[in-house]
């Protein structure tokens, strides 16, 4: 890390510049002619659209890609990196936006691997912990579970520990790729403090995310990128929100929710003392009605995805109910959750939605196979029609049913999901942050989905970390906290504040 | 649509690629061009026919084996079930064909309950597949030294002995065999609901149970068709042996494998298919024969064997680590 005293000469000398930086994968121009600098003590935000090229320039700086052509200036020297190696050597770390961390090491070791402190290559554990436990304090973790194998953490916490692992180089850039995508509020104001500090010493922070909100606050230069181009450079305060949506997009953006066209009609789903482990003795009880959209809110780690994959039988409970429309629903996986008409969007798009290495249309028919085959045999046109039905109906942009799953962008495979599942025309659809990683343009049109859907007389559970979307598209709220709901209010008279309140009080003795 | 032209759409089976899709049929060309140069020998009619016949009991099994590399699995026990197969067809029927009926049903038998102490360890028990079928190989060896003291007595019934060694028109009966067997592999995999979930298990177990597949029962139906598969390979051997005694079997659970993964399965699962693993499979036997002929020993034949399979797990690799790049949206709408 650069010190403090370096001054103001030390002030704006560019840490790293990249010039005409091409870069092809199969099939696809990734960055075509790409200029982009970072200087010392700046907060440099690269936004664009997902596949517009923002990850991949920032792993050609951090040395995990190599590029086709251009050239690359660290510090006023011309500098090839062959592995992400060469970049920290230089100065320069990362955090993915893919998880790296080794699941079976303990959070310490993830932290140090590879450049463990080392007095004539004995290991000093006790050092290692405490630099490992400041850099997590910092970080906002009051009491970091410094021995635990990474794979027991949840989500925001191996997010934080990637930071840290970052951190632990001392680098003069740090890139960042959506580091926020995962964090909660309190989280978030950590983060942003720790940046602030980092920016004080010297360092200068490439910071990728499409979050407008966070750009504007944080970056004092703002990259906006399209199609492998920057569109727009220049620094934050000549631009503002609308402005770069112009960019990302090409068009501007009608950002407000659609409105519902029906009434709500009777209760669907109805959830009674559902008990998830630790939550005892009170439980969950909740009720969606046809046609309505239940928006859940509250912090990372309150229950909402525990809840909801509760609810499919996926999560263990020690007790309650669930019925829909008078029908108790077995807990025993998600197949029987399905027959009974309720089926879920998972978070993790990835890792449970899709199976990548499928097409678009064998994705769409998985859970439909019986429908879709005779005697056991599928039948391509079923299949097909199945496919071309949920293209049509969500808008898929894909060269047809035969394209895989793991061509297509955040938004279209997010897509392919909600065509699984709509294609099992359920009463209770229950969707687990439906708009992660989907670009500016698709989320208007999940949107929309989302309430015809509910118009169509679907109950719909939404769970979300972006307060605006549960205002905009919810009827109503309920709010978690420690694995229980904490309330519940009534979309029209809620507002961010009254949710953030009900959802980070402190515990009543 | 306008955007038609994006994105090749993946040839229907799951090959990564191409290259690796014909990669097993180029190897088997390549090695039968060997062949022709180095041992002119290799293309008699005699010969031929009897690779042929080799190649066909290997595949018999690896078609199997290829099921459970599928769902993500391995199984080490089709040797020690093939060895089991055997000693059950002769020490029941006695060499008689009047109860080779129930030598056969028996010996089918032992393969369905190999194949669902498998699939239970795996499944219910959650042990790795390797430790857990390689548990039952040595249960299956230490169970058949007790039954027959270390030497199998009894023979094989003539109409075994017709299954291995006749042939008709020339076309070894194992070869027929499998062409039933392979065909109806191969149609499984690529046109059933069955064959669809089988791919989904392995190419993403938790996804897959998330779109309600009951992953559990595709794992039981992959070892339990392994192991029948592989009692039935043993009753084919033990026809074309013509005799019994306990080194029979062994080396074909290595063998299967390698022939399956030559033939592009890949050992992570959800990728591969029927053909590839009998691509393998010749490739495999044609390796061996000409090895044979060249008089290098047995170490020989081992260690040739082992540079066919690394090219071809290296070849495989190589495709793993190929970056897989996103379309954009974007571009797709030009």
């Amino acid at each position: 890390m650069l010190e403090a005293n370096g001054g103001a000469e030390n002030a704006g000398i560019p840490l790293v510049r990249a010039e005409g930086i091409v870069k092809s994968f199969p099939g696809v121009k990734a960055l075509s002619g790409v200029a982009f600098e970072c200087r010392a003590r700046r907060v440099h935000a690269i936004v664009g659209e997902n596949g517009a090229g923002k990850s991949t320039l920032a792993k050609i700086i951090a040395g995990f890609y190599q590029p086709d052509e251009g050239r690359m200036v660290a510090r006023g020297r011309e500098v090839t990196f062959g592995s992400p190696r060469d970049a920290l050597t230089a100065g320069i770390a990362m955090v993915y936006q893919e998880f790296t961390l080794l699941p079976h090491l303990s959070v310490t070791d993830n932290i140090w691997l590879g450049h463990e402190p080392a007095r004539r290559g004995v290991l000093n554990d006790a050092n290692m912990k405490e630099q490992a436990r400041d850099l997590l304090m910092e970080l906002g973790m009051a009491d970091p579970p410094l021995s635990t194998p990474a794979r027991r953490l949840s989500v925001a916490e191996q997010q934080i520990v990637e930071i840290a692992k970052a951190l632990a180089h001392d680098p003069s850039l740090l890139l960042m790729d959506e580091p926020s995508a995962v964090l909660g509020g309190g989280e978030l104001d950590h983060l942003y403090d720790v940046i602030t500090r980092l920016v004080d010493h010297g360092v200068g922070i490439v910071y990728v995310s499409h979050r407008l909100a966070e750009i504007e606050a944080l970056a004092d230069d703002v990259t906006v990128m399209r199609d492998g181009c920057v569109m727009w450079a220049g620094p934050a305060e000549r631009t503002n929100r609308s402005d770069m949506v112009h960019h990302m997009v090409g068009r501007s953006l009608d950002e407000t929710f659609p409105h519902r066209k029906t009434e709500v009609g009777d209760t669907v789903l109805e959830v009674k003392s559902l008990l998830l482990p630790g939550t005892e003795p009170e439980g969950i009880s909740f009720h969606v009605k046809a046609g309505e959209i239940l928006g859940v809110a509250g912090m990372v780690g309150s229950g909402r995805s525990r809840l909801a994959r509760a609810l499919v039988g996926v999560e263990s409970t020690t007790g309650g109910s669930i019925k829909i429309n008078g029908n108790q629903v077995p807990k025993s996986g998600p197949r029987a959750a399905a027959r009974n008409g309720l089926v879920f969007l998972p978070e993790d798009r990835k890792q449970l939605g899709l199976v990548l290495d499928f097409t678009l249309a064998e994705n769409i028919s998985l859970p439909h196979l019986g429908r879709v085959s005779k005697a056991g045999v599928i039948s391509r046109s079923l299949e097909d029609r199945l496919a071309t039905d949920a293209i049509e109906e969500l808008s898929i942009r894909t060269s047809g049913p035969q394209q895989a799953a793991q061509q297509l962008s955040g938004g279209n495979q997010q897509k392919v999901v909600l065509g699984k599942w709509l294609a099992a025309e359920p009463s209770v659809f229950v969707l687990d942050e439906p708009l992660r990683g989907v670009d500016v343009g698709a989320k208007a049109e999940i949107y929309r989905l989302i309430r015809d859907l509910a118009d169509r007389g679907t109950a719909i559970m939404l769970i979300s970390s972006e307060l605006p979307e549960i205002l905009g598209l919810s009827d109503r709220i309920i709010v978690m906290r420690d694995g229980l709901v904490a309330g519940e209010v009534a979309s029209r008279d809620a507002s961010e504040e009254t949710i953030l309140s009900l959802a980070v009080q402190e515990k009543s003795a | 649509m306008s955007n038609r032209a994006v994105g090749k759409a993946l040839p229907r089976e799951r090959a990564g690629s191409r290259l690796s899709r014909y990669a097993p049929l180029v190897g088997l060309a390549v090695a039968l061009a060997a062949a022709a140069m180095a041992t002119p020998e290799f293309y008699s009619i005699t010969n031929l026919v009897n690779v042929l016949r080799q190649a066909s009991i290997l595949g018999i099994v690896a078609i199997g084996q290829t099921f459970v590399l599928l769902a993500a699995g391995i199984d080490l026990s089709v040797g020690g079930v093939m060895g089991m197969s055997m000693i059950i067809a002769a020490q029941v029927s006695g060499g008689d064909d009047s109860s080779l009926v129930a030598a056969v049903a028996l010996a089918l038998l032992m393969g369905v309950a190999v194949g669902c102490v498998n699939s239970f360890l795996v499944v219910k028990r959650n042990v790795p597949p390797f430790v857990a079928t390689l548990a039952t190989f040595i249960l299956l060896e230490g169970a058949r030294d007790a039954w027959t003291r270390g030497i199998p007595s009894g023979a094989i019934p003539g109409a075994l002995q017709f299954l291995g060694q006749r042939n008709i028109f020339f076309v070894p009966v194992p070869a027929l065999i499998l062409l039933v067997i392979g065909a109806s592999g191969i149609f499984t995999l690529r046109r059933t609901a069955f064959g669809r979930s089988l791919y989904a298990v392995g190419s993403n177990p938790r996804a897959a149970y998330m779109s309600g597949i009951r992953v559990g029962l595709m794992k039981y139906s992959a070892y339990v068709a392994c192991s029948v598969l592989a009692a039935m390979g043993g009753l084919v051997l033990s026809g074309y042996i013509g005799y019994v005694d306990r080194y029979l079997g062994q080396g074909f659970e290595l063998d299967s494998i390698a022939a399956s993964v030559v033939g592009g399965v890949s050992l992570a699962g959800g990728k591969g298919g029927v053909g590839g693993a009998l691509a393998g499979a010749a490739l495999l036997a044609v390796v061996t024969n000409i090895v044979i002929f060249l008089n290098l020993g047995e170490s020989a034949q081992l260690f040739v064997k082992g540079v066919v399979i690394i090219a071809a797990v290296a070849l495989q690799a190589r495709r793993v680590l190929t970056p897989a790049a996103p379309i954009h949206q974007g571009r797709a709408a030009t």
